[in-house]
């Protein structure tokens, strides 16, 4: 597992752009992710990478051959976050 | 910089907000910055924390290497003390425009966290944070101690 730096580290304004898409993404289309962590790309629109803890993510990025300073790692809260059992609805792995 | 709180929904109404469903958290996107990589993700700002505290995996993700460094604990998660180990890297946030980088010393813990905790030592320390209840909104302006640009 390489720790070299892969691309540059985002930007100001790509940091912005991160958290005022992120701030628009639907609650609804989250569901699914409750009670796990995962990866934004880093426009903010788009989860790329969910896992139960953050380095099992911070694995599937860098096993998806993505740089992990290009995404944004977050976690996911909500109600249904303590009732899962570890089991992701969503198609993304 | 002015961040806008994220929404999280609930399982019941906040009766304290009303009867929303959904209750309102400062989290900020910030980068964790290390000699040989880095790690945006989106912490919480947590003005019970003693430190700034990441989980201790990513130091070695970020080239961080923790084995000969300062160790000690600090209060946060309801006040209860956790082991850290201590690593020198740069933190960077941006908002409204304005772009913010500065080194700091924080603590990497083993503890499962959802969110790293931006806590005192390490970044609340470095600003004047006004947290705007009816705007749900934080704002943050360096003050005289900050370290960076």
């Amino acid at each position: 597992m390489s720790n070299e730096r892969q691309a540059p580290d985002p930007t100001g304004p790509e940091m912005e752009r991160f958290q005022e898409n992120r701030l628009r993404y639907p609650l609804e289309k989250l569901i699914g992710f409750e009670g796990f962590h995962v990866a934004w790309n880093l426009e903010g629109t788009e989860i790329i990478a969910v896992g139960n803890s953050m380095e099992e993510v911070d694995d599937k990025v860098i096993a998806a051959g993505l740089a992990p300073n290009r995404v944004v790692f977050d976690f996911i809260d909500g109600p249904f976050a303590r009732a899962k059992g570890g089991k992701c609805d969503s198609d993304i792995t | 910089m002015r961040f806008r709180y994220h929404m999280t929904r609930v399982g019941q109404p906040a009766l304290t907000l009303g009867g929303r469903w959904v209750r309102p958290q400062p989290l900020i996107h910030v980068s964790l910055i290390g000699p040989t990589n880095a790690r945006p993700i989106l912490g919480i700002l947590d003005t019970a924390a003693d430190d700034t505290v990441f989980p201790d995996y990513m130091a070695a993700r970020i080239g961080l290497d923790l084995t000969a460094g300062p160790t000690g604990s600090a209060a946060g998660m309801g006040g209860v003390p956790i082991l850290l180990r201590y690593g020198q890297v740069k933190l960077r946030v941006a908002g409204g425009g304005e772009f913010r980088e500065w080194p700091a010393l924080v603590g990497f813990t083993s503890v499962p966290l959802r969110y790293p905790m931006l806590g005192f030592g390490g970044f609340l320390r470095f600003f004047r944070s006004v947290f705007h209840g009816d705007l749900e909104e934080v704002e943050l302006v360096v003050n005289s101690l900050h370290p960076g640009t």
